[in-house]
């Protein structure tokens, strides 16, 4: 479903990424590992349109989308939730869903959508008229992913979800993730929790320097000693 | 003395709820976009002065006068936009307000090589005799400004607070980048504000130059200065801010005119927006600026 071959991104004259191909099939989870500064972060960027790439293409459903503006992007049914979260603290919950949603076109469709979504999120639904700011960090996370998923995407690009929660709120979110298959939902993950990452993946890149060091299907990396030297060992990825 | 305090009150009302819709059209640009448009009076001063030119020519009376006016503002408005906002997005803030004081200096060149003479007639929205109201002289064209005032606000903040694009507006005034992670096209946010700010600003100008049913090229300074003031009585972008900045403005000078002349009002207002910022920089210093958003 999505295609990025060859993709570059620069940074005035700092290359993030250097040439990369992946692949994201309907309703599977892929991942990207490696450590900070690797270039994750920038193909997400340039895969919803943040960044503009410097060389290579990105098909979405076949067609061409690399030039498209982010709002375009989103209306094509790709979600970004961001690094950090950024969420509007000062915005109620119910706000920052409907923002999630503002592809829908219309606040009653937006509606429609945040009662659906909040399905899957029961300890959301009773703060929606709270500040988000008020959350906790797992919360906050759980926030986010709503805020993406209200957009009804095809894909949705997940950057760094674990990052700086507790291990019951890390399980909470890879469930979470895990599950996304099943509602039609592609994933493309970007992890430095290798192995949650690996286990809730079908295929998997390994990303360094702004290149693909390796790249297989998860079950198999998981297992491959050279990985296992590479990427658990100086990532503190453990639970 | 009583009497001129309540007849002072309502004049300063009155004046001050133009002030507010000129406030409110600055915030909106302020507040989505954190960057003064100095150029946001001499807009509504063209668009002014496109609607005496049509009176002047075509004899068209006050109703087309006033659409031409408010539409003349918007148009102007984009220009200024296009010019100094558009192309100067995510960079310095003062880059875009020195550009638009360059606008400023080009439009009011353009109204005097319209209209060449120091002023020009205007025609009045109502034209008829003040009436009283237990003692107190009121003007009709004036309450008609209270009336477009307190719609206007109540409009926009509506449109703020309940519709999807208010959502997508205050969320591009709070992040611009996260915004555009959510795909809410936020240049797009941008440029409607700013028509919508024009079109406020223009609709207030109107009200103003029929009630004073005179048009000169200082109308442009005048309402830029009027509006920022009442802005920044009201605390630099917000909604309710502007609002009660405008009126607070109105009823001051009201009061400075009548017991201590035109010098010592304007005098007054300075006094009073300085012991505002003074005292914002005092109790305020735990919130930030940017905390107080539309």
């Amino acid at each position: 479903m999505l295609d990025c071959t060859e993709l570059g991104v620069r940074y005035d004259a700092l290359p993030a990424v250097r040439g990369v191909t992946l692949g994201v099939p309907s309703a599977r989870i892929v991942c990207v590992l490696g450590p900070n500064g690797a270039g994750k972060s920038s193909l997400l960027g340039a895969i919803s349109g943040q960044v503009r790439p410097v060389a290579g293409s990105i098909r979405f459903d076949g067609e061409a989308i690399e030039m498209l503006p982010p709002h375009a992007i989103t209306a094509r049914g790709i979600a970004h939730v961001p690094e950090g979260r950024m969420l509007f603290g000062d915005l109620s919950l119910r706000e920052n869903l409907l923002l999630g949603a503002h592809n829908a076109g219309s606040l009653a469709r937006a509606a429609d959508r945040l009662d659906a979504t909040l399905d899957a999120f029961p300890m959301l639904r009773s703060r929606l008229d709270e500040p988000a700011g008020m959350l906790s960090g797992g919360q906050a996370q759980m926030l986010a992913l709503a805020r993406g998923l209200m957009a009804a995407p095809k894909l949705i690009l997940l950057d760094e979800p674990s990052l700086g929660l507790s291990p019951k709120a890390t399980a909470d979110v890879f469930r979470l993730v895990a599950a996304l298959p099943a509602r039609g939902v592609a994933v493309l993950l970007v992890e430095q929790n290798v192995r949650r990452a690996l286990a809730v993946s079908g295929y998997a890149y390994l990303m360094r320097n702004g290149l693909f060091q390796a790249q297989g299907p998860a079950a198999e990396l998981m297992r491959d000693p050279m990985v296992q030297d590479a990427y658990f060992g100086d990532l503190h990825a453990g639970e | 003395m009583a009497h001129d305090l309540a007849q002072n009150t309502v004049d300063g009302l009155m004046t001050g709820s133009a002030y507010a819709m000129l406030a409110l059209g600055f915030t909106l640009i302020f507040g989505v976009m954190r960057r003064l448009n100095l150029s946001y009076g001499p807009s509504i001063m063209i668009g002014a002065y496109l609607g005496t030119l049509v009176h002047l020519q075509f004899g068209m009376g006050a109703a087309v006068v006033a659409l031409v006016t408010v539409l003349g503002a918007v148009a102007a408005g984009f220009y200024v936009e296009r010019l100094c906002f558009a192309p100067m997005r995510g960079q310095a803030a003062t880059a875009s307000m020195v550009a638009s004081f360059a606008i400023w200096m080009q439009l009011e060149e353009l109204a005097t090589l319209l209209l060449p003479r120091h002023s020009y007639p205007f025609p009045a929205l109502i034209a008829r005799p003040p009436f009283e109201i237990a003692g107190i002289l009121i003007r009709a064209d004036r309450l008609l400004t209270l009336g477009a005032a307190i719609a206007a606000m109540l409009a926009l903040w509506l449109l703020v607070h309940r519709s999807r694009f208010g959502l997508a507006l205050r969320a591009t005034a709070r992040d611009r980048a996260t915004a555009r992670h959510l795909g809410i096209d936020v240049d797009r946010i941008g440029l409607i504000a700013f028509l919508g700010a024009s079109a406020l600003g223009g609709l207030a100008g109107m009200l103003v130059i029929a009630a004073d049913q005179q048009i000169t090229p200082m109308f442009g300074m005048w309402a830029t200065f009027k509006g920022l003031v009442a802005m920044m009585l009201g605390g630099l972008g917000s909604i309710p801010g502007a609002v009660i900045g405008g009126l607070l403005l109105g009823v001051v000078e009201a009061h400075g005119q009548w017991f201590f002349g035109p010098q010592l009002r304007d005098l007054l207002v300075y006094a009073l927006l300085f012991l505002c910022l003074v005292l914002r920089a005092g109790i305020g210093a735990g919130v930030p600026s940017a905390e107080r958003r539309i």
